[in-house]
C-alpha cells in the first residue's frame, strides 16, 4: 500500500497562496473537490480542522500531514500543497511549514488510513525526500520523487 | 444477575486528542489491557481502541488477507520501520480509534453478556447506561468471578 497508488499530478499543488493553516487545508481540498471521492467539500475541510484542533499534524521539520476520517470522502483521497514562503501551521516546533499532505478517508477505511499515514511519516523523516519535493520543477516530478522513494 | 454486578467500575479511559505516546504508555502500563475506551466530555462513549489498531502502525505494507495467513512467510521489513518520533505526536486517539465497536447494557443479563463476548470473540466490553455513557468493562472472568462469589466460594 504505497502513497503513489493515490496521489494524482493533478491533485498536487506547488504554489500555494495560502497563508495559515485554514487556508491551505481549503486550498488543497477544493483542489481535489474534482476528485470523485469527495462528497463534500466543505464538510471535508470542517473535519479536518477539527481533527487538527484535537492536535496539529504540523510535526516540524516543516511538514504538515492535516488528515481526518470523515463521511464527506469516499474511499480515501490524498493531496499535496508547497508554499515556498511557508505556512503557519501552528506547527510542534513552532516553525512554517512548506510541504502539505491533506488527507481524507472514509471512517471504515482505518487500516488503509493508517498504512498510509505510516508510510507518509517514514518518507517525511527522509532528508532528502524533503529537499527533493522542495526542489520539484513540476507536479510530474513529485510523483516520481514519490514513487522514487517509495521504491527504494 | 446483570452486568452491572459483575462489571470493572474502575476504567481505565483516553479522549480523542489523547496521543498515540500516551496510548502506547497506557498499554505498557496494563499490558493485560485488551482495549481502552474512548469517551467525550460527557463520558459517552465514542470509539475503542485495541493493539491490533496500534500493530497496524508497525506493518503498513502488510495487507490484512497476508496477516491472517499465519504460515505465510512475514515480510522481515514489517517490523523494521525507521524511528518515527513524530508519529508519537502526530497520530492521536482520534485517529485510530475504532467507532463501529460492540457494548453491553449495565441491565443486560449475565449471560447476554457472556453470549456476546461468545459470539464478537472478545476478552472484555465495554459497558454503557441508555444514554451511551460509559459505566464500567466486563471480560469472562468477571462473570466467572461473579458466579464462583454468589456461590460463597470467594
Amino acid at each position: 500500500m504505497k502513497v503513489s497508488d493515490y496521489l494524482r499530478g493533478e491533485f498536487c499543488i506547488l504554489d500555494l497562496k495560502a497563508q495559515n493553516k485554514d487556508e491551505a487545508v481549503r486550498e488543497i481540498a477544493d483542489n481535489l473537490s474534482a476528485s470523485k471521492k469527495i462528497l463534500n467539500t466543505e464538510k471535508f475541510i470542517s473535519d479536518v480542522l477539527e481533527r487538527e484542533s484535537l492536535g496539529s499534524t504540523g510535526i516540524g521539520n516543516n511538514i504538515a500531514i492535516p488528515h481526518a476520517r470523515t463521511q464527506a470522502v469516499k474511499g480515501f483521497v490524498i493531496g499535496f500543497g508547497r508554499s515556498m514562503a511557508g505556512v503557519d501551521f501552528n506547527a510542534l516546533d513552532g516553525q512554517k511549514v512548506n510541504l502539505v499532505f491533506l488527507m481524507g478517508a472514509d471512517p471504515a477505511e482505518l487500516n488503509l488510513y493508517l498504512r498510509i499515514l505510516a508510510e507518509l511519516s517514514k518518507l517525511l523523516m527522509n532528508k532528502s525526500f524533503r529537499e527533493t519535493l522542495v526542489a520539484a520543477q513540476d507536479v510530474a516530478e513529485v510523483i516520481n520523487i514519490v514513487k522514487k522513494f517509495e521504491g527504494a | 444477575m446483570q452486568v452491572k454486578d459483575a462489571m470493572k467500575k474502575d476504567v481505565i479511559k483516553v479522549r480523542r486528542s489523547t496521543s498515540l505516546r500516551t496510548l502506547l504508555s497506557i498499554f505498557k502500563d496494563f499490558h493485560s489491557l485488551p482495549l481502552i475506551p474512548v469517551v467525550n466530555g460527557n463520558d459517552r462513549l465514542i470509539g475503542i481502541v485495541c493493539s491490533e489498531s496500534l500493530l497496524d502502525l508497525l506493518r503498513p505494507r502488510q495487507t490484512k488477507l497476508f496477516r491472517n495467513v499465519p504460515f505465510v512467510e512475514i515480510d522481515k521489513a514489517v517490523f523494521d520501520l525507521d524511528p518515527l518520533p513524530a508519529m508519537g505526536e502526530l497520530i492521536i486517539t482520534e485517529d485510530i480509534m475504532d467507532t463501529n465497536f460492540v457494548v453491553i447494557g449495565e441491565d443486560d443479563s449475565l449471560a447476554d453478556a457472556y453470549k456476546s463476548l461468545q459470539l464478537h470473540k472478545r476478552e472484555k466490553l465495554p459497558v454503557v447506561d441508555k444514554e451511551g455513557r460509559l459505566l464500567g468493562i466486563i471480560g469472562i472472568f468477571d462473570i466467572i468471578w461473579r458466579m464462583f462469589k454468589e456461590k460463597g466460594i470467594v
